[in-house]
């Protein structure tokens, strides 16, 4: 599997944890772990809101054009790019498997390109 | 997209000697120091952390209760501080009682600051030691668990209304505060705003101001220098530990509201200049001066987005302290508020 497949199938959830708090429309997100903060806009929390764990990022890609009507390819690398850096960040983990699902189903806690959770 | 703040959460500003922060463990109560305590006045407490100072030096323990003056009394502090006189002897310290309580700092003066039992320096001199000892304070007061959301900041008021000034080590916070005072402001701290969950005010934590003596220079020329009673002892490098009664008696707050937050930045040079900032700009800006938020991150930063949707804030250009001064004091005069990015020019 290509890193590019991996990152079709990852499917993204927001690590437990984080504290969040809306302010005139941006996101305030805080990471008590690193002691960062990060201001996301109003697109960024659209992406933000489809990493629950559910939707591989393909398939988020394809809710984000479809509610910005945007060019597909542009919205494409961009939320690639933000997942990616997200999941470095370590804000990114993927859910926990479900009990008796096969080991195959992915390692919980595991980001797609960051360190380990 | 997405903005990221690598400044990671600023830390109490180092122990004067520059020494570090762990304990040197070599306490005991073999070691202990011995020798006649002065105890003057009652415990005091701030922020719900009490504590007591004796000191075998009356002089010493006379200017650390001068210190502390502006605090609460407290009838049965938890935590003991001692300020020992002596000397260095085969390793560890000997205690040396001085009758006439008279003693200036010399060659073969030194003194060791113990907390609860542990001694945490030895050997430095008189304002060091009680540098130490406002640090140690400082320690106490902000690891403290308690409902409350700790910047690291300066706070003022005019009457009920507060100004925040949350900046990390380094960019005047002490200075502009002491400045402030002696203008008219009520005092509440020159290192830890303290934002009580429960009712969404700002309490005092009045500890002394630090200055060093750079700072004080400049409020000398600008007719602010006050005359402390902990200053006498102290030499040029060291910080001056100053009461704010000593700048201006009566002139601590015991709590306020924040009506501004105001994020000095040391220019000098340039000319003195407010930016107004959006609210999220703010706590963009608050988050890396606050000493407690990843105690309990959610309730804490919905606490400071909430300050920063109903406070005014700014960015404070502090070219000179006169001028910063008068721009903060325009902003308290101001019930409409300092509009964006007025150049105050003086």
């Amino acid at each position: 599997m290509t890193r590019a497949d991996a990152m079709d199938a990852f499917r993204p959830q927001v690590r437990p944890g984080l504290a969040q708090a809306q302010l005139d429309g941006e996101l305030a997100v805080y990471d008590p772990r690193s002691q960062e903060m990060l201001v996301l806009n109003q697109s960024a929390q659209a992406i933000w809101s489809c990493c629950d764990g559910t939707g591989t990022v393909a398939e988020i890609v394809a809710d984000i054009v479809a509610v910005f009507e945007a060019d597909a390819g542009a919205v494409n690398d961009q939320v690639r790019d933000v997942i990616a850096e997200w999941s470095r960040r370590g804000l990114l983990v993927t859910p926990a498997p479900e009990p008796f699902a096969s080991p195959s189903a992915g390692s919980a806690g595991q980001g797609i390109g960051g360190p380990p959770d | 997209m997405s903005v990221a703040l690598p400044t990671p959460l600023s830390l109490p500003p180092g122990r004067p000697d520059g020494a570090t922060t762990k304990p040197l463990n070599v306490a005991g109560p073999d070691l202990a120091p011995r020798g006649a305590l002065h105890e003057r006045g009652p415990g005091r407490m701030a922020l719900g952390y009490s504590f007591f100072v004796t000191s075998d030096d009356e002089h010493v323990a006379r200017a650390a209760q001068d210190m502390f003056d502006d605090l609460e009394p407290a009838d049965h502090p938890a935590h003991t501080f001692h300020i020992a006189s002596g000397h260095i002897e085969s390793g560890h310290i000997a205690s040396r009682h001085i009758a006439s309580g008279h003693s200036a700092p010399g060659p073969d003066r030194s003194f060791s600051v113990w907390a609860d039992g542990v001694m945490t320096a030895e050997h430095v001199s008189r304002g060091v030691a009680l540098g130490t000892l406002v640090w140690l304070v400082n320690q106490g007061v902000i690891l403290d668990p308690k409902r409350l959301v700790l910047f690291h900041a300066a706070a003022v008021a005019a009457g009920d209304e507060g100004v925040l000034l949350p900046a990390p080590p380094g960019c005047g916070k002490s200075t502009l505060a002491a400045a402030l005072v002696a203008s008219g402001l009520s005092y509440l701290s020159d290192e830890a705003g303290a934002l009580d969950l429960a009712s969404g005010r700002l309490l005092a934590y009045p500890k002394p101001i630090s200055l060093g003596s750079g700072a004080m220079a400049v409020l000398s020329a600008l007719g602010m220098a006050p005359g402390g009673p902990a200053a006498d002892g102290a030499s040029e490098e060291e910080e001056v530990q100053l009461a704010a009664a000593a700048i201006r008696p009566g002139s601590v707050a015991p709590s306020c509201t924040v009506r501004s937050i105001v994020f000095p930045e040391l220019a000098l040079g340039e000319s003195t200049a407010l930016h107004r900032l959006r609210p999220m700009e703010a706590l963009a800006r608050l988050v890396p001066n606050t000493f407690n938020l990843a105690q309990r991150p959610q309730e804490h930063l919905e606490a400071c987005a909430e300050l920063c949707r109903r406070a005014e804030a700014y960015r404070l250009v502090v070219g000179d302290l006169a001028s910063a001064c008068g721009a903060v004091l325009d902003l308290g005069r101001s019930a409409g508020g300092v509009h964006p990015d007025v150049q105050v020019a003086r």
